[in-house]
């Protein structure tokens, strides 16, 4: 099941404000510059639409804002970033009870996935319900006649098809409510698909009708595409296929750049960015030098006086980053002054603060991305992670076809939770991703998400249920007798996340979330969606339990191979034990069986001698 | 009838912890299916499989040794149950409901198929031989009643059977032999048309003149009812012999058949049935068409030579309707024998089993019979045996029938529920095609987990049907035979469950002799099942091009089909009804003999004879009297040393050759008898003697191995399915060209079997 839209072109809003068209990324929300050129200035970032970061949302984080008393559509996005960390996204199928049908459950894919992409990479932990629930980000979803009851009548009365609408509850101190409604199930989807796919802003307005849904012909990244090699941006370019700036408070310029999976980082090819930026007399007293940070670690450094004077009054800084520093997926590079230890000689890793208007960026500094060697890389986990790969293809997730094996509240849940992570971490929303309760396209990635007992039979023997031993085996931070308690098979509620690859060669992988029951998986996956399980993703394979720093990977490295006497076997009525304990039990049940027999024999020969006075 | 007093009943209680043993075996069993049914991930199942596998080849060399014996049955049943485990649990997917109709029914065939498996793994746990006691002395000896009953056979059948049955050594005041004819009773002979009726008459009368000169009773009853099982019970009414000896009117007793049964009787009070292998001088069709019945062991051996013995062990072997003696003490607990099925033979073993009473036996052929020598016949006599033995599975149930004890109820189900085969053979031949045609998922497994579960199991299946029955049955044979009467046995079958009682006793035709070859009118649905075939064959090339993504389960099916479309081919072949003129089979020989012609006599050797004639190896330079001569006497020394027996017999040369390399003439002869004395000579001399069936048995005996007997089908297949297409294109030539050949079949006479 996927979301029935087959569309290209533009978004068209009407309704109560927006009569605007608008097709692709949003425009620049830059200041005006020399040259017709323009300054990025600060809080310009809370314009751009879909994954920008409100800085003082960014601060508080952790704990939900306190909501203005009229929600308008328009700061749909702000209002999602002032919900606090991790946001809970409450999914409400009035027409539902706690079972989805494939559509629903597609309808809810999507919702999740649009939600992440416009809370930036926060982790959103998904629920769903038949009904609303306090202070989360309640999203009701269903056909007028289902979902009705949440608008005011009048606003009922106003629903001819496509509808969204947003509003609080009375006596809700926390969370809020978001209607998407229609008058027809595809109604709804085309709601869906607004936002999922659109990035201009929706109208002043508490609802919305929305009349259709274009999207182009070649589906594009629907947040941030990734940058090509061989290629020059200017930072407009940028920020036009969706990278996120933003000036932080401490001055410079903070930028998300985000690198296909495919791209080789090799040490001797350097990624050069050309700062066309104008230098305050404040920097120039508080700092001589400018630093470059990729993720939080420094990486390079340049004296201002090493900048060189542009005739528009401002200087041009020159930065070659080493490509190594990089990696596939978003990086975040920030450029700002460095800060100087006491003696003046040693300087901090730090961002000194400055004043804004005494640094500024112009939004023609070039990036430009040398020639590299692109290959098509083993997938593992780590770059799946970052990246999506190898499950994203076209950007709409075309490619993948997701299956959850049982229909549970709980799976359904963890699989909505994980498929909003991979949007986020793809940067693109999977409009066109399949998936249902049974086995979809053959000539697609897989992604199973259920239960292990439950899983399809061609994947269960391949997933290694087998401890996560051996040469090929690494910790979080954890030693090997912890590791050893931490054994996926033995304890039915880790949570294994692993990748397998194609066994022919359709190239199709398959990519596999489980755990042993459906309450632990959907545990486990709100503990992986959390940064501090995901950024450690690497490997084949992933097992987990509460405790990030015990997380344990399967490496591909010197032994591949599983131990076998190690595997486990899972004998029925739920009971397991090692493969090794097992054999000796057969070798004991095969010995009974065989003196059982040769006595019935014997008594048997003794019967037939009786009766032949012969011998048998 | 002084042994009358010899055959009271006493019940002989089984020995002190029998009952004991077999609940600890079942409490065994329990725990094997246990622990056969835990998951393994595919690694660890392959180790296992391996390993086992491993194991079994090393013990499949020591057949002899009984705890070998149940060593390698237990760990060869041990991987046919994970194997059934795996499939129960893990194959079975819903994908819709149509391939998950088909996946169900294909799951349902091997669950047939692992059923029979392990109950034959049971039956032949322990095949026994015995040596036959020597005879009481001669007031202790029982009285025999032989009957030879007849419906519609030839004059020329009878008579031989009748004198092999007077010339049984046995003292001859205590052996009476009974013509029982069911083709001249006196309805037959007094109704129907006025043509029937003399033709009955004729019957009557011809048969009551070979009785009396030979010596035997001519017997026969009022009206023609309940088929052969009630004209033996209305001569078992009527005779009062102590033993009853039953021979079909095609089976030809040898002469020291008594000596090798009778004595059994004095031994065991409660035995009520002795009995012997079926041997046939003559191939069945399908050994007739695909010209192996020289070289392979014949389709009933593995049932005479094995199975048999196994269900002797389990006093469980039953009454094959002939060739057997039975005791009358016990028939009259049931009246005679049993007539509610039309398998009356094992229902009356059943019937007195239950009552417990026991059988012995005698692995020796002692007889020798005629196979149906068309597929029309073949099928016939199948549809009886599969409706019978369903009739019993039904109507008597044996798993439930009191007074059986647990073997004994396992081997008879066993008995029946093979009967069952047609459904599953037709299952697995149209199963690939279900994937390869239409891409139904009827197997759900990776090509891991079959490589570690079912690729063992199907290498332990053949393995220990190699174990079992190498010697008198190739690999793959079994599976030859089975399609070749699934096709028609499917239909009786299911009429059999719908109404148990309806089926009726139909005579298997036997003596025919066929003027011209000709492809059986039974061969359209196999035209059929090989086209089918072959377009999925077709059709699995162009799926494994162009879906990479299903190679592997392609390439297996298509494995699976081209076996099947070898089987078929083979069938096609087996479906040219081959030209028969011999009337009497021939069977080899080897019998020092001196030929006399003219006034010359010459050494010689007789290489194979039959009733009919015989060809013998004559020194070279007698090549001049033969041609001088149109026929000569051939003398027959047999006996022993000391007591040399000289036959001689008139006989007429009817072709002389020399072979390249033969050590002298080759001279093909016919008898040509001249008194009663000299025909008497000639049926002891051609079948009297069980020792030449025996070395004949050995003759083709081997083991060809999986490979060898796959190469041999494969072989066999195409030579004979491109003579039979041949033949087709010669017949539509013939057709075209306004000469079509004539089929022509002709009947020398039926015998029942």
């Amino acid at each position: 099941m996927k979301l029935n839209k087959k569309i290209t072109g533009i978004l068209f809003v009407s309704g109560m404000m927006l009569t605007g068209v608008t097709s692709g990324w949003s425009q620049a929300t830059l200041g005006g510059g020399g040259g017709g050129e323009t300054t990025l200035e600060s809080g310009t970032a809370t314009q751009s639409g879909f994954s920008g970061r409100n800085e003082a949302a960014r601060t508080r984080r952790n704990l939900p804002q306190p909501l203005p008393d009229v929600l308008l559509l328009s700061d749909l996005n702000e209002i999602l970033q002032m919900q606090g960390e991790p946001v809970n996204l409450h999914l409400c199928f009035p027409a539902a009870g706690m079972q989805l049908s494939e559509m629903q459950l597609a309808q809810a894919a999507a919702i999740g996935q649009a939600i992440g992409l416009r809370v930036g990479h926060r982790t959103v932990l998904v629920t769903h319900g038949p009904q609303v629930r306090e202070g989360a980000v309640n999203v009701v979803v269903g056909t007028v006649d289902f979902a009705g009851k949440y608008l005011d009548p009048a606003a009922r009365m106003n629903v001819k098809g496509s509808f969204l609408a947003l509003g609080k509850i009375a006596g809700w101190r926390t969370g809020f409510v978001m209607v998407v409604t229609g008058l027809l199930p595809g109604d709804v989807d085309e709601v869906i698909l607004s936002l999922g796919v659109v990035r201009e802003k929706y109208p002043k307005a508490q609802s919305a009708m929305i009349k259709r849904v274009l999207l182009p012909d070649r589906p594009p990244f629907l947040r941030q595409a990734p940058l090509n090699t061989d290629s020059l941006y200017t930072f407009k370019d940028l920020q036009d296929i969706g990278t996120n700036m933003r000036i932080p408070e401490n001055g410079g310029l903070e930028m998300e750049i985000f690198l296909p999976a495919d791209i080789f980082t090799e040490q001797n090819v350097e990624f050069e960015f050309k700062l066309h930026c104008l230098i305050g007399q404040g920097a120039l007293r508080s700092s001589g030098e400018m630093m470059v940070m990729v993720g939080d670690k420094e990486v390079l450094r340049k004296r201002w006086s090493e900048a060189e004077s542009l005739g528009d009054g401002g200087s041009e800084l020159v930065f070659g980053v080493p490509m190594n520093h990089f990696s596939p997926g978003i990086n975040k590079v920030t450029f700002g002054a460095a800060t100087l230890d006491s003696d003046r000689k040693v300087t901090s890793l730090g961002m000194q603060s400055m004043n804004k208007e005494d640094f500024r960026i112009y939004s023609d500094s070039i990036l430009l991305i040398p020639p590299v060697k692109r290959y098509v890389p083993l997938p593992d986990l780590l770059l799946t992670g970052k990246t999506f790969f190898p499950f994203i293809g076209q950007p709409d997730g075309s490619e993948i076809s997701v299956l959850l094996t049982e229909e549970t509240p709980d799976t359904v849940n963890a699989a909505i939770t994980f498929l909003t992570k991979a949007a986020q971490q793809a940067n693109t929303f999977f409009y066109a991703a399949q998936i249902g309760y049974a086995e979809g396209g053959t000539k697609r990635h897989r992604i199973v998400i259920g239960t292990r007992e439950n899983l399809p039979t061609d994947i269960r023997p391949r997933i290694p249920l087998t401890p996560l031993t051996g040469a090929n085996l690494q910790g979080g931070n954890a030693g090997k007798d912890e590791l050893k308690k931490l054994d996926a098979s033995s304890d039915p509620d880790m949570g294994l996340l692993t990748t397998l690859p194609p066994s022919t060669n359709s190239g199709l992988w398959t990519l596999i979330l489980t755990s042993g029951s459906p309450a632990s998986l959907n545990l486990r996956t709100r503990e992986l969606v959390s940064a501090p399980f995901w950024d450690q993703l690497k490997g084949e394979a992933a097992a987990w339990k509460t405790d990030e720093t015990l997380m344990q990977f399967k490496l591909p490295g010197v032994s591949r191979a599983p131990n076998t006497m190690l595997s486990v076997a899972e004998l029925p009525f739920g009971y397991r034990m090692y493969f090794k304990y097992w054999l000796f039990l057969v070798v004991v049940v095969l010995l009974v069986f065989m003196i059982a027999s040769w006595r019935v024999l014997k008594k048997c020969e003794m019967i037939y001698n009786a009766r032949t006075g012969g011998k048998a | 009838m002084a042994a009358k007093t010899k055959l009271a009943i006493i019940d002989v209680p089984p020995p002190s912890g029998y009952r004991g043993a077999i609940f600890f075996w079942l409490l065994a069993l329990g725990a094997l299916l246990l622990i056969a049914c835990t998951y393994l991930d595919y690694n660890a199942q392959l180790y296992l499989s391996l390993g086992l596998l491993a194991l079994i080849f090393i013990l499949k060399f020591n057949r002899d040794g009984k705890v070998n014996r149940v060593i390698f049955l237990t760990i060869a049943s041990f991987i046919v149950l994970r194997y059934l485990a795996w499939r129960t649990f893990t194959t079975l997917e819903f994908a819709d409901w149509v391939s998950f109709s088909c996946a169900l029914v294909l799951y349902m065939a091997e669950f047939y198929g692992i059923l029979v498996f392990m109950l034959g793994n049971f039956v032949n746990a322990h095949p026994v031989d015995r040596e036959s006691p020597e005879l009481s002395v001669y007031e202790e000896l029982p009285t025999v009643d032989v009957y030879i009953p007849s419906y519609n056979e030839g004059l020329e059948i009878l008579e031989v059977t009748v004198t092999a049955a007077l010339q049984m050594r046995y003292p001859k005041e205590k052996l009476n032999v009974f013509l029982l004819d069911d083709g001249g009773t006196d309805q037959k002979c007094n109704s129907g048309t006025k043509e029937t009726m003399k033709q009955a008459q004729e019957r009557r009368s011809n048969l009551q003149r070979l009785c009396e000169t030979l010596g035997a009773i001519y017997m026969t009853r009022e009206r023609n009812e309940h088929a052969k099982a009630g004209n033996l019970n209305a001569a078992f009414h009527r005779t009062d012999g102590d033993l009853i000896v039953i021979f079909d009117a095609d089976h030809v007793p040898t002469e020291d058949f008594l000596e090798q049964t009778v004595g059994y009787f004095a031994i065991d009070p409660k035995l009520f049935l002795v009995q012997t292998p079926h041997f046939f001088v003559n191939p069945d069709p399908i050994e007739k068409n695909l010209e192996t019945f020289h070289r392979m062991p014949s389709e009933n051996e593995m049932f005479y030579r094995v199975i048999q013995r196994g269900l002797d062990f389990w006093n469980s072997s039953f009454f094959c309707g002939s060739g057997a003696v039975m005791s009358r003490t016990a028939l009259e607990v049931t009246g005679g024998l049993s007539g509610d099925t039309i398998t009356e033979d094992a229902e009356t073993a059943l019937t007195l089993h239950s009552k417990g009473f026991n059988s012995v036996y005698v692995s020796k052929p002692l007889l020798s019979g005629l196979a149906p020598e068309t597929m029309g016949g073949f099928i016939t006599q199948r549809i009886r045996w599969a409706q019978g033995m369903v009739q019993i599975f039904l109507l008597k149930c044996p798993l439930f029938l009191r007074g059986l004890t647990f073997p004994q109820r396992l081997c008879y189900f066993n008995s029946c529920f093979f009967w069952f085969f047609p459904f599953a053979r037709i299952v697995y031949l149209l199963a690939p095609i279900a994937f390869l045609l239409f891409g139904l998922k009827i197997y759900a497994a990776t090509w891991q987990t079959f490589l570690a579960y079912a690729v063992p199991h199907l290498l332990t299946v053949i393995t220990v049907s190699s174990y079992l029955y190498g010697r008198v049955r190739w690999s793959f044979v079994s599976e030859l035979y089975e399609l070749m009467q699934s096709v028609y046995t499917v239909p009786a079958i299911f009429s059999t469950f719908l109404k148990p009682k309806a089926p009726t006793f139909k005579v298997t035709p036997k003596g025919e002799q066929l003027d011209k070859t000709y492809i059986s009118p039974l061969v359209h649905p196999f035209y059929i099942f090989t086209f089918i075939n072959l377009l999925a064959l077709g059709f699995g090339a162009y799926r494994f091009i162009k879906e990479p993504v299903m190679d592997y389960p392609t390439a297996i099916t298509m494995f699976w089909s081209f076996f099947n479309t070898v089987i078929l081919l083979a069938a096609l072949g087996a479906m040219l009804e081959r030209r028969q003129r011999r009337a009497t089979p021939r069977m080899p020989a080897n019998v020092e003999a001196e030929l006399i012609c003219g006034d010359k006599t010459f050494d010689c050797r007789i290489m194979d004879m039959s009733l009919g004639g015989c060809r013998m190896l004559v020194q070279a330079y007698a090549e001049r009297a033969i041609e001088a001569q149109a026929g000569g006497i051939l003398k027959v020394f047999m006996g022993s040393e000391e007591e040399k027996v000289e036959w001689n017999f008139n006989i007429d040369f009817k072709n002389v050759r020399r072979d390249i390399g033969a050590e002298g003439l080759v001279v093909g002869a016919q008898f040509n008898h001249q008194s009663l004395e000299e025909r008497k000579a000639k049926v002891r001399l051609v079948s009297g003697n069980s020792e030449r069936w025996m070395e004949f048995q050995k003759l083709r005996e081997g083991r060809l191995g999986v490979l060898g007997s796959f190469i041999c089908l494969l072989y066999l297949g195409i030579k004979h399915s491109l003579q039979h297409f041949y033949h087709l294109l010669g017949h539509f030539i013939g057709v075209v060209t306004g000469q079509s050949r004539k089929v022509e079949t002709r009947t020398m006479g039926g015998a029942r079997g």
